[in-house]
């Protein structure tokens, strides 16, 4: 009898437990519920595939609130400049974040429900863009109707691209009257111990899009390898060619926050004795202020990966006329000579669009260049943070 | 039915028991409430901090001591008269009273003053060899920590001291880049180049609102840091104004001062200012005023001097500080380039007025801000919201290992986690000095690191001659005072550095200063 009372009280407690779990989860389902069709129904109203003009988009975004934007580039600054000069009544507010950053803020946001971004500028050199924003639909491109057309081929994929960058090895130009290499594995060489900087990939998304390239490449590191030491590269199970130059060059780097101290480190005279940085190609626009850097362009295997810039409509957006109109606006509006296009016309840059011309002298085509895969580095994520925090951990404090 | 019965009374037995229990739970605890002590503290108000008596610090220095914790508010525009009057009363219902680093309310000879008149309590009868205090004193020998804090045998305040590598540096030059894209203009790299640039930002509407209202380069008299004419100085000698401006020189102390070098940077200065590219307007402005120049969004400054980029530029203004950009060292006709690097010196916290009714507890409140964990909040917050151990693999803003990942960076916006740099602080350099970058390029902690990692490497020479100097504050002082007075004069054209004779008396009263405390 006792016995039964137990197990009775016991299925009573089950059942409790149970009752009140799904209770919990009918809630959320039920908020998630509502947060998807609020969503749909702000996509309706935002209407990403209109046919607004330009007046038409200013009109409305007079009634609307400051542009909120979150933005990994610097330059927006100066769009926002110009933008506020070119429509008056409009304002702008920019926050400079890094792209770890925005997609977890974004992330964040449309989890606690608190909209308060607009427009999202980031780069996606680990796919997390794409993957936990784009795809999901918490962020949204939006591509101007009369600009689509005008665009080059790749740059609405995935998010729409305006900027096409790259992340590439410089070297400083006042020590050097060429490149000083050919191959990529000669940085494993002790002639650059201490000789090499570059941002720590595990806060630099297009830093962090390089590093990876290499273990995606390993078929084209391992040529790379017997062309330049004429043996071929051994190999130990578990391992591939882009972890072994790592593990090879990292005793050789220095590490930093950003591609800004890069170019200031390669740049400055040659002062803090560093020869070659790997930064991303648009800190060559200041170049002009005196920093003594060029662009290495062939390299075996490759000298560079293409990490371009999207600009995407936050979900929920509170300002959505202005956030359309500062997307054409950046692009350089309809024909592409719009101002919000020129801090986005200097060496290190390549034009998305057909009808604008690319701002660094040599073309891609011209270069030693790969595409990130970003599928590659989404799936790897985690083994190669892992790789990255025992590097850096081992390299760091050996210097110390 | 006798079963019901039972489960009802058990029931309801439970339910008095429970609420029995909660009475005499909350009976104690009014009671230990009615026993607690109430400490009050007064403070200046901090644009950083939402509310003292609210604030996570102040529940948590509560919980750790048992003492209640009252801030008052000491009237803006009357903080002397506040104090002078609070220290005159027979008994006072202040019994502490917090200082922020940046601003102190009375100057260092009236404090040692009531000091000294026995106003201020000598705290040495409190500290024991295993407070925190004791504790820190040990940590920062190197810095002669306790003999900078002690007057006497007496000890009056509990420090704070920002121990971040930055603070070594006397001051960074910090010039306007979106000027010297308009212009065309590289970062210069000499004096002489920087002259060029000024003339530039002089004539050539940098600002491009058809006016001539450009300022190229600013100078404030609120600090050593802020007086561009003193880093510019160096780079024809080594210009140490924080130590009377001594230098080594085959193995003797000499006086930078009255050395060639010197007059060649002077006359150097005075041409700038002539030429109006040290701009006058702000030798007679306060700090808070400079700050206003240079954040007008009119963009009127070229270039100015500071120890962080912050004491200029207000922290959330990231457009206006996303416009200036550090200068490494310039170099001067001899290539000569030099940094000046500070001592750590510690500033006043807190101190416990002599007729405080609470001095004991206002000290152990006091005590407990030196210890980690209250350094830590007081630095970063709240432990898990605000910033958590950093995981391995991190950059600190310096390019080390970080120790300390930020969560929300409290130091940009109002708060209400800590006292925003008010009150007893001494955090661990090895914690000021590991946190990471949130990537926000406008980011003071970022900008700070970025600019001082290009100034470390001209400090060697200043180092070597630390602890070689007299240690002889008096000395210092005169000698500054009198070198600072003729300096502006020359400059500013009022005494003329061409005429040698005038050159030759004033070298002849340096030098006569010096002997005298030979």
């Amino acid at each position: 009898m006792n016995r039964y009372r137990i197990q009775c009280y016991i299925l009573l407690a089950l059942l409790v437990t149970f009752l009140s779990t799904l209770l919990v989860g009918c809630e959320k389902t039920v908020a998630r519920t509502e947060q998807y069709r609020d969503m749909e129904q702000w996509l309706e109203k935002a209407d990403l595939t209109d046919h607004l003009s330009k007046e038409e988009l200013y009109q409305a975004a007079l009634l609307e609130d400051t542009l909120v934007i979150y933005s990994v580039s610097s330059r927006i600054f100066d769009v926002k400049t110009t933008f506020e000069q070119e429509y008056p009544g409009l304002t702008v507010d920019v926050r400079d974040i890094r792209s770890y950053d925005i997609v977890n803020k974004i992330k964040n946001e449309y989890e606690n429900e608190e909209y308060k971004c607009d427009l999202v500028v980031c780069s996606d050199c680990d796919g997390s863009l794409y993957k936990e924003l784009l795809e999901p639909g918490i962020v949204y491109s939006y591509v101007p109707w009369d600009i689509d057309f005008r665009l080059k081929d790749d740059n609405i994929e995935q998010g729409l691209e305006f900027l096409g960058e790259a992340i590439m090895l410089v070297y400083n130009n006042e020590v050097f009257d060429a490149q000083p290499i050919n191959n990529l594995w000669e940085l494993t060489e002790d002639t650059y111990k201490g000789k090499i900087i570059m941002a720590n990939p595990l806060s630099s998304f297009s830093t962090n899009g390089f590093c990876a390239a290499l273990f995606a490449q390993s078929p084209a590191m391992e040529k790379a390898y017997e062309d330049y030491y004429g043996t071929k590269l051994i190999i130990p199970d578990g391992k591939c060619a882009g972890e072994i130059f790592w593990e090879m060059a990292a005793p050789n780097i220095i590490f930093t926050n950003s591609s800004d101290e890069v170019l200031e480190s390669v740049g400055n005279n040659g002062a803090n004795d560093v020869w070659i940085g790997i930064m991303i190609s648009s800190k060559m626009r200041y170049e002009e202020l005196g920093y003594h850097v060029a662009l290495i362009y062939n390299l075996e295997p490759f000298a560079a990966v293409y990490t371009p810039n999207s600009i995407t409509l936050a979900g929920r957006a509170a300002n959505v006329n202005s956030a359309k109109l500062f997307i054409r606006y950046l692009l350089g509006e309809a024909d592409g000579t719009g101002e919000g296009l020129q801090p986005y016309t200097t060496t290190g840059t390549w034009s998305v669009r057909q009808d604008a011309p690319d701002g660094n002298p040599v073309p891609l085509s011209d270069m030693d260049i790969v595409r990130l895969d970003k599928e590659f580095i989404y799936s790897n994520r985690e083994s190669m943070t892992a790789f990255w925090k025992r590097l850096l951990v081992e390299n760091i404090e050996i210097r110390k | 039915m006798v079963r019901k019965h039972r489960i009802l009374i058990l029931t309801l037995l439970g339910i008095l028991l429970s609420t029995t229990g909660f009475g005499i739970h909350y009976l104690i605890e009014s009671d230990q409430d009615a026993k607690k002590t109430t400490v009050t503290i007064a403070v200046m108000v901090n644009d950083g901090v939402r509310d003292f008596n609210t604030n996570y610090y102040t529940h948590w220095l509560e919980e750790q001591t048992g003492y209640d914790i009252t801030f008052e508010y000491i009237p803006k525009g009357y903080e002397t008269e506040y104090i002078q009057t609070m220290l005159s009363f027979d008994e006072s219902a202040i019994d502490a009273v917090f200082l922020s680093g940046k601003e102190k309310i009375l100057e260092d000879d009236a404090f040692n003053s009531f000091c000294d008149k026995g106003m201020i309590y000598d705290l040495s009868a409190f500290i024991t060899k295993d407070s925190n205090f004791s504790q820190v004193m040990k940590e920062y020998s190197e810095y002669e920590l306790y003999d900078q804090i002690k007057r006497g045998d007496a000890v009056y305040y509990i420090p704070q001291m920002d121990t971040a590598r930055k603070q070594h540096n006397l001051q960074v030059l910090w010039i306007n880049i979106d000027w010297l894209k308009t212009l065309k203009l590289q970062i210069p790299k000499t004096t002489k180049e920087l002259a060029t640039i000024l003339q530039a930002f002089k004539e050539k509407d940098p600002n491009r609102n058809g006016i001539q209202d450009e300022l190229p380069l600013i100078s404030c008299e609120a600090s050593y840091s802020m007086q561009s004419y003193n880093y510019l100085l160096n780079a024809f000698i080594y210009n140490d104004p924080l130590h009377a401006r001594l230098y080594f020189k085959d193995g003797k102390i000499e006086l930078a001062q009255v050395q060639d070098t010197f007059l060649q940077g002077l006359n150097f200065c005075r041409d700038l200012y002539e030429n109006g590219l040290i701009s006058d307007i702000g030798f007679s402005y306060s700090q808070k005023q400079i700050m206003e120049l240079v954040n007008d969004p009119e963009d009127l400054v070229g270039a100015f001097t500071s120890k962080s980029i912050s004491d200029v530029i207000y922290p959330n203004c990231s457009d206006i500080l996303a416009k200036f950009i550090q200068v490494a060292p310039l170099a001067g006709p001899d290539g000569e380039k030099n940094a000046v690097w500070v001592n750590l010196e510690p500033k006043i916290g807190g101190y416990i007025p002599a007729n405080s009714r609470h001095p004991e507890e206002a000290y152990k409140i006091m005590d407990t801000m030196l210890s980690k964990e209250a350094s830590l909040i007081a630095a970063f917050g709240e432990e898990g919201k605000d910033w958590k151990y950093s995981d391995s693999g991190e950059l600190s803003t310096y390019g080390s290992l970080a120790k300390i990942t930020t969560i929300n960076y409290l130091s940009d916006s109002l708060q209400n986690k800590n006292f925003a740099g008010t009150g007893p602080l001494m955090l661990d350099d090895m914690y000021a000095n590991s946190v990471t970058w949130n990537g926000d390029c406008s980011l003071v902690e970022y900008i700070d690191a970025r600019a001082i990692r290009t100034y470390e490497t001209y400090y060697g020479k200043s180092e070597a001659y630390l602890g070689l100097f007299p240690d002889n504050a008096a000395l210092y002082e005169t000698i500054n005072k009198t070198t600072d007075d003729w300096i502006l004069r020359f400059i500013t054209g009022e005494s003329n550095s061409r005429d040698k004779d005038t050159w030759q008396q004033y070298k002849s009263t340096i030098e006569k200063l010096w002997e005298s405390f030979d």
